[in-house]
């Protein structure tokens, strides 16, 4: 198998251990719901979560980027690969004709594409409330649609950080423990010290909203993929390198 | 060409155990058994052809191929079970094996039934395998071990935790395999199943080779194997005192 079928089949057999799993069945449904209820209590007069229905899907694209999908990333990684390396599961993949690369590979991609399942959903949802709220003329479906796919760059490094750590965790706990640290420590490095601000990737985190509105600032948003992508590639090779050197 | 060549194979763990400049080879069509007490080292000689650990020093080559630098090539025709049989929990054994069976290209989907038929677990299928008993759960390694007719199985104790019905079941499987041109290498504590069940038998103890030899020769010579260990063992210790 050439490399790039090798690592399409293992993606293949990734998914089917995501969605064979019942919480990766229940997670997606339970953020619509979140997101359903978000909106049917902001309709409610007085509106006390302060959400406008022309711009729910800016929001529900917060939501995601910041709570929703960082969560999704951290039980994924933590099941796909700590998880499997503590369960000695990992082995199913790593005694047969395939590099451990293409395994690491495969493993990152099914979880960019649960994840990219989550926003078209989020988008999807949260669009039709929008327009059923607030009529097709007060939203702006195309400039959302942009939001969500810009929006989805930060999750990529994301996925990437949480698989260095998962490289380096002995169990699937330990693993999501310290992405959750990782998360928040980032966080809060960002806002104690905010000249540290800009070279941190979670300050990218809500690059989607750069692209509302009439004029996009394109240095601006481009110097944020940039870093990213840099963030992504570094945390890929390491915990490339840890993996495909890793004794089981 | 030998189908697994290990030349001076070293790897040490912290605890200084490990194994110590281990040289075999095994040729087609062998039933290569590797003999020694718990910790002498069979695991990590599996690990290295497997690819799952890395040698100190030494090579290990299998169809030609090292594990270590070319996984794909190496692992295309071996089937194996190292240590436990691995699977995913919270699948079912059909969905175990369907994975599997992704990863081979010329393996059809009714290899699945066929394997399943023949261990026995056809009528637990659809059973996720975090319900299965212990030897249950061998059989099922067994059967993802033999889907794709591996040319070489590198089985480490496929009789571990089995019942005597169990034990015997998974012996037919290992001698049928054989029966059909299989080269197999298996690693037991137990001399009595090398003896039922292997061509040669390499014995290993301290993370040293001390011996190999063809079964039938030792059965003549000393009556069964487990006589041949013991002599071994017991010339080691008077030539150390």
């Amino acid at each position: 198998m050439n490399t790039m079928k090798s690592v399409m089949t293992l993606k293949s057999c990734e998914n089917q251990k995501i969605f064979r799993q019942r919480k990766y069945q229940i997670y997606p449904v339970i953020v619509a719901l979140i997101l359903i209820g978000g909106a049917a209590v902001s309709m409610i007069p007085g509106n006390v979560l302060g959400f406008t229905m022309a711009n729910y899907p800016y929001t529900v694209l917060s939501m995601l980027n910041y709570v929703f999908a960082p969560l999704a990333i951290f039980m994924l990684v933590s099941d796909l690969l700590s998880g499997e390396m503590a369960g000695d599961e990992i082995k199913v993949m790593l005694t047969r004709p395939v590099s451990r690369v293409n395994v690491l590979c495969a493993k990152m991609l099914s979880i960019a594409g649960y994840i990219g399942v989550m926003f078209a959903g989020g988008f999807l949802i949260s669009s039709i409330l929008s327009i059923l709220s607030a009529g097709f003329s007060a939203v702006n479906i195309l400039s959302a649609l942009l939001a969500y796919i810009v929006g989805f760059i930060p999750m990529l490094t994301f996925i990437a950080m949480s698989t260095l750590i998962a490289s380096m965790s002995r169990s699937g706990t330990s693993c999501f423990s310290f992405c959750l640290c990782a998360y928040i420590g980032s966080m809060v490095l960002g806002l104690v010290f905010s000249g540290l601000s800009p070279v941190l990737f979670t300050s990218y985190l809500g690059i989607g909203s750069m692209v509302i509105g009439s004029s996009i600032p394109v240095t601006s948003l481009l110097i944020g993929i940039s870093i990213l992508a840099g963030y992504a590639l570094a945390f890929f090779s390491v915990s490339g390198i840890k993996f495909v050197g890793r004794e089981f | 060409m030998n189908v697994v060549e290990i030349s001076h194979l070293t790897k040490l763990y912290k605890n200084d155990r490990g194994i110590r400049d281990l040289s075999f080879s095994i040729k087609k069509g062998q039933v290569f058994g590797l003999l020694g007490p718990n910790g002498s080292g069979k695991t990590t000689t599996m690990k290295i052809m497997t690819g799952l650990i890395r040698p100190d020093s030494g090579n290990a080559e299998i169809f030609g191929y090292n594990p270590g630098e070319d996984m794909e090539q190496a692992m295309q025709r071996v089937g194996c079970i190292i240590e436990n049989p691995s699977f995913y929990p919270y699948l079912t054994a059909r969905q175990n094996l369907e994975i599997i069976r992704k990863l081979y290209p010329n393996c059809s989907e009714a290899a699945i039934g066929h394997r399943l038929e023949q261990l026995g677990l056809s009528d637990y299928k659809n059973e996720k395998t975090e319900k299965y008993s212990l030897g249950m759960k061998q059989r099922l390694g067994l059967c993802m071990t033999l889907l794709s007719e591996p040319e070489l199985l590198i089985l480490d104790e496929p009789s571990n935790g089995l019942d005597i019905e169990g034990m015997a079941q998974v012996r037919g499987i290992i001698k049928e395999q054989a029966k059909n041109g299989k080269t197999i290498l298996i690693s037991s504590h137990l001399a009595g199943e090398i003896e039922q069940i292997c061509t040669d038998v390499a014995i290993i103890r301290n993370g040293v080779l001390l011996s190999t030899a063809k079964v039938p020769q030792l059965l003549n010579e000393y009556g069964s194997v487990e006589n041949y260990y013991l002599t071994l063992i017991n010339n080691g210790k008077e030539r150390a005192s």
